[in-house]
């Protein structure tokens, strides 16, 4: 044998040395978030139920946990009805993000293990409102039914902001070799919150004299924190209203009080030409309650506080108000 | 020898009722000792397993054995309810896990037992056919109710209202069976597993119904006051959860209060399970701790005592038995007098014939070892099938 043919005989037996070394290393090191995010190691899996909450979480979280949303994006979050496969899906993740006070009720229909769920309202009981909602009970000595709560929790910025802090609480006890770090960014989440929720608040005492109009019943948040005192009807921006919803918002309008009404995306055309020669300005306010195709939730955050400041600029004049697209 | 042996068995196979009576009274005799031991070890050592791999158990104040067959043995019993809010309670101690039990209601002469997805995996109980419970309404057999019921994923079951007559009882709710387990040679082979939240409906806490709101379900108001309406007994409740109905169930009152029959608990770590134990063993608290190793102990202790007086018995009714047996055969002696004179007289001398009389009870006490060896080969093959019998009895 030549003096190359012992070299890479040399050089093999190292390799497989330095391999049986590695190979024979003891089990039981520390997991730490780097091997996690490195991907050294499956990420715990966090199942959310919808996209503001999985927003948070993967602010917070960061690439430590995989935050998973498996509604599909064409169905309301609220109104979802999962197949098996789905529950079954979320069953096998580590935590179950929940946003509590009646949203996504087919949740409370679901085996999923109670260790899991986190109920991101469920100590902020002092905060919720009522839905307005028909309640019902079986006989005059019945138990109410439990579903009068408003579920958009969330459009509170203020609400959001503590159900943020739920959110790392219980990421942190998910993952407590991350916890420095979650504990760092939802922090900085909290207070961005906060901070919008107080600008928000500038906004709306702006537009203090205004009357509020929602075009569905999911702003009762936004109604209760900044005391907008708006009244709700239920048009959805892709549909013509009939004329008794017409007659209806004719009958509920009050010109001298520069009308805005709220919806969660923008209606047709010609529904807001109408409006608009009704007096009525029209807001975009979007719930974000479905993952947006171009956009985040900060930037729907933005959008929506961009939307409502544009009205109070126009506040001079609301009869030149337009829709904000 | 031969000849001996030959002369000993004619003489059985002649008088065969009389061998045939002896054979089975020692045969019993030997054989109820032994099988009672076996029974009661294998008994002792299932009990004691399934006892043993249930750290804790929450309940009501009450009997703790009891809540044990509640929790072990499916036997629904007449149990106080827990409220359901200590399962939060316990986890936000992050001392353990809680795991839900409402044992009440039963399919047949099978137990539905509502739990939480954690039983599965506490038990290492696995799906053999079919998938896991996903959504309310469904239902996951054990494999001998499944076998018993002959049901197959994708069949339905029917829940057994408490009495026919009784118009306020439950009315019978139709589950759709979707999954079998592997059988484990336990109790849970026996039960219909469904969640906690099926079992509050099938007790009538969670229900669904037209909606109330709509112009159609007028005639089923009672009042209207505002939002608030109260409807009256013609409200048909759907008893059945499909996919087109279940957005209209929904619970009354708050689920913190919804009743559940037990809780095991799982605790963390022993200093868990200590702190656990010392938190609810409070003898003001409303919650009953126990530690099912302890209570099965304590019931063990009891048969055991009982098992003495058993054997005592036994043992006594076997000395009367083989005083009998001895009795037979020197009674027998005295009978075959003429016959041992007739033998004697053509040359058989007087020690041969007592072997051929004591190889007679030699081959009477063989065949009764044989016969009751038999029995306990039976026995301990079919161990397993027996205790599911017994446990099947013990069900119905």
């Amino acid at each position: 044998m030549d003096i190359d043919g012992w070299e890479l005989v040399t050089k093999n037996l190292v390799i497989f040395i330095a391999f049986a070394l590695a190979a024979c290393e003891p089990a039981g090191e520390v997991v730490t978030s780097e091997d996690t995010a490195a991907g050294n190691m499956a990420a715990p899996v966090v199942y959310t139920v919808n996209y503001p909450l999985a927003w948070m979480a993967d602010r917070i979280a960061g690439e430590v946990v995989e935050v998973v949303l498996p509604v599909p994006p064409t169905e309301d979050p609220d109104q979802w009805q999962p197949l098996p496969q789905h529950v079954l899906a979320y069953q096998d993740a580590d935590l179950v993000i929940l946003n509590g006070a009646g949203y996504a009720k087919w949740t409370t229909l679901a085996f999923l293990s109670p260790a899991k769920l986190v109920d991101t309202t469920a100590n902020a009981t002092d905060w919720l409102v009522p839905a307005g909602d028909v309640r019902h009970r079986h006989g005059p000595k019945g138990e109410q039914n439990n579903t009068d709560t408003a579920s958009h929790t969330w459009l509170s910025p203020d609400l959001a902001a503590e159900q943020a802090r739920v959110i790392a609480e219980a990421l942190m006890q998910l993952v407590p070799g991350s916890a420095k770090g979650m504990k760092e960014r939802a922090d900085t989440l909290v207070g961005e919150l906060k901070k919008h929720a107080r600008t928000l608040g500038e906004v709306f005492e702006n537009l203090r004299d205004r009357q509020f109009i929602f075009s569905h019943p999911v702003y009762q948040y936004i109604d209760a924190r900044y005391s907008l005192d708006g009244q709700t009807v239920v048009w959805e921006p892709h549909e013509e209203p009939n004329e008794d919803q017409w007659q209806a918002m004719a009958d509920l309008v009050e010109p001298d009080r520069s009308p805005i009404m709220m919806w969660e995306a923008l209606p047709l055309r010609s529904v807001s030409d109408r409006l608009r020669e009704m007096g009525i300005s029209v807001v975009v306010f979007e719930t974000g309650a479905n993952p947006h195709p171009r956009k985040g939730y900060d930037v729907i955050l933005d959008d929506n506080l961009a939307n409502v400041r544009a009205l109070g600029s126009m506040a001079a004049s609301p009869n030149s108000a337009k829709a904000v697209d | 020898m031969k000849s001996i042996i030959f002369l000993a068995l004619r003489y059985l196979a002649y008088y065969r009722w009389k061998t045939g009576v002896l054979v089975a009274a020692i045969s019993v005799i030997l054989f109820l000792p032994l099988s009672l031991e076996y029974v009661l070890d294998h008994g002792t050592e299932r009990l004691r397993a399934r006892a043993q791999a249930t750290p804790l158990v929450l309940g009501a104040p009450g009997s703790a054995i009891e809540l044990m067959l509640s929790t072990l043995y499916f036997e629904s019993g007449n149990l106080a309810p827990l409220k359901y809010a200590l399962i939060d309670e316990i986890h936000e101690t992050m001392l353990g896990q809680a795991i839900p039990l409402q044992v009440k209601y039963r399919v047949g002469d099978f137990p539905v037992v509502g739990t939480s997805p954690d039983y599965f995996d506490f038990r290492d109980l696995k799906i053999t056919n079919g998938r896991r419970l996903a959504l309310a309404g469904e239902a996951v057999l054990g494999a001998l109710s499944a076998k018993e019921l002959g049901i197959s994923p994708g069949d339905s079951v029917i829940t057994t209202p408490d009495t026919v007559f009784d118009v306020t009882g439950t009315y019978p709710l139709k589950l759709k069976v979707v999954g079998l387990l592997q059988p484990t040679g336990t109790q849970d082979d026996y039960a219909v597993f469904v969640d906690v939240k099926t079992s509050w409906i099938i007790g009538g806490t969670g229900h669904g119904h037209e909606d109330l709101a709509r112009p159609e379900a007028s005639g089923s108001v009672l009042k209207r006051n505002g939002k608030d309406l109260v409807a009256n007994a013609s409200v048909a409740a759907f008893r059945e959860v499909t996919p087109d109905n279940m957005a209209d169930f929904h619970f009354h009152g708050g689920v913190a209060d919804f009743p559940l029959s037990a809780i095991i608990v799982v605790p963390r770590d022993v200093k868990a399970g200590v702190l656990l134990e010392g938190r609810y063993q409070n003898p003001n608290s409303s919650v009953r701790v126990v530690l099912p190793s302890v209570v099965i102990d304590n019931l063990l202790n009891t048969v055991l005592i009982v098992r003495q007086y058993v054997l005592a018995a036994i043992t006594f009714v076997g000395v009367a038995t083989l005083a009998t047996v001895a009795l037979v055969f020197s009674l027998s002696i005295q009978l075959r007098r003429s016959e041992i004179t007739t033998m004697m007289r053509i040359g058989a001398a007087p020690m041969r014939i007592g072997v051929i009389l004591g190889t007679e009870i030699l081959l009477v006490l063989a065949a009764s070892v044989f016969v009751a060896g038999i029995a306990m080969v039976v026995v301990n093959a079919w161990g397993d099938a027996l205790f599911g019998w017994i446990l099947m009895a013990g069900n119905l």
